[in-house]
């Protein structure tokens, strides 16, 4: 009777071996690949977090600029107002004290 | 035997480190936080039921001379996979344990349940056999990671537990102090256990007593 070669009676369980290596190298790839992308998606939305969160902040500074601005309108008009008002008033006074002064001099030259 | 005896032996009777002292290497190193020693006991439970499952399926097409090999290929393949998950999700205790994680596939307690064990053993036996064994090893490796830590630094998982800045025995931190603590843990499941054959004999005489004069 032929005596088996080495690699008939190996055959199987070095293919089985192989079987296994290749299986466990596609598992461990496979778990890797899984954790890279786990890993990326939560890096993904740390960034959406804080995008969302910047532009939560420039909104409120926005807002904020908005409300000053329209704020230091109004208070420039009514400061120009104010001044207008003042100037009237002056003028108004201005006027009066020259009436006083005319009636006193009519006043004197009448003694 | 029922197959969740399977279970409750591997914990105290049977215990891997307390009894068969296996697997000691990694209970002194590694134990010298609660932490580290959570995280060890974890991975090698997990890796100790994920590769017993498959080889206890597959006995029967792996051929025996090939068992070995395949055998390792599985647990390599797991214990990587379980180092991955580990390092991603808690970095720095998995950087504390360090080679200890990878290790992990030549572990004794790994190999002779899974080689032995499991080849030889239909699933839920198997399933039993390996979650008992991770148990016990998870076990002892808290206890003393709890223990040495909380007398060596004064803190339990990080936290601070006495008022006081001086620790206990900063002793049971260094390696010989794990070692003190394995034996007194050793001799403690000891006396136990035969406390509990005692027990036991106990019952079955007098069991056998009440069967006699029944009889």
């Amino acid at each position: 009777m032929k005596e088996k070669s080495f690699f008939d009676k190996y055959m199987v369980s070095l293919a089985v071996i192989i079987c296994f290596f290749v299986v466990s190298a596609g598992v461990v790839f496979g778990t890797h690949k899984l954790l890279e992308y786990a890993a990326l998606q939560k890096v993904v939305k740390e960034k959406e977090r804080t995008e969302k969160i910047i532009c939560r902040n420039s909104l409120l500074l926005l807002k904020q600029h908005v409300f000053f601005s329209e704020n230091s309108e109004k208070a420039i008009k009514a400061a120009k107002e104010k001044e207008e008002q003042d100037k009237e008033k002056d003028k108004e006074k201005k006027g009066e004290d020259k009436k006083k002064e005319d009636n006193k001099d009519k006043d004197k030259d009448n003694e | 035997m029922s197959d969740h005896k399977f279970f409750t032996k591997k914990i105290l009777r049977e215990n891997p480190v307390l009894v068969m002292a296996a697997g000691v290497c990694p209970a002194v190193a590694v134990t010298e936080s609660a932490s580290s020693g959570l995280l060890l006991g974890c991975g090698t439970l997990l890796v100790l039921l994920l590769s017993s499952l498959p080889v206890t399926l597959m006995k029967s097409i792996i051929p025996e001379k090939a068992a070995c090999a395949s055998h390792i290929i599985i647990i390599a393949a797991i214990t990587a996979v379980i180092q991955m998950i580990f390092s991603s999700w808690l970095p720095q205790v998995t950087e504390e344990v360090g080679i200890f994680i990878p290790l992990i596939a030549v572990n004794c307690i790994v190999i002779e349940s899974v080689n032995g064990f499991a080849r030889n053993n239909p699933v839920l036996p198997t399933l039993f056999n390996g979650l008992g064994t991770g148990t016990g090893f998870l076990l002892v490796l808290l206890l003393m990671g709890s223990i040495r830590e909380s007398m060596g630094e004064g803190t339990l998982f990080g936290y601070p537990l006495f008022a006081g800045d001086m620790p206990l025995m900063p002793f049971a931190v260094l390696l010989p102090g794990g070692f003190f603590l394995l034996s007194l843990l050793a001799a403690l499941n000891k006396h136990i256990n035969r406390k509990i054959r005692q027990k036991e004999k106990n019952m079955t005489k007098n069991d056998r007593e009440e069967g006699k004069i029944s009889s």
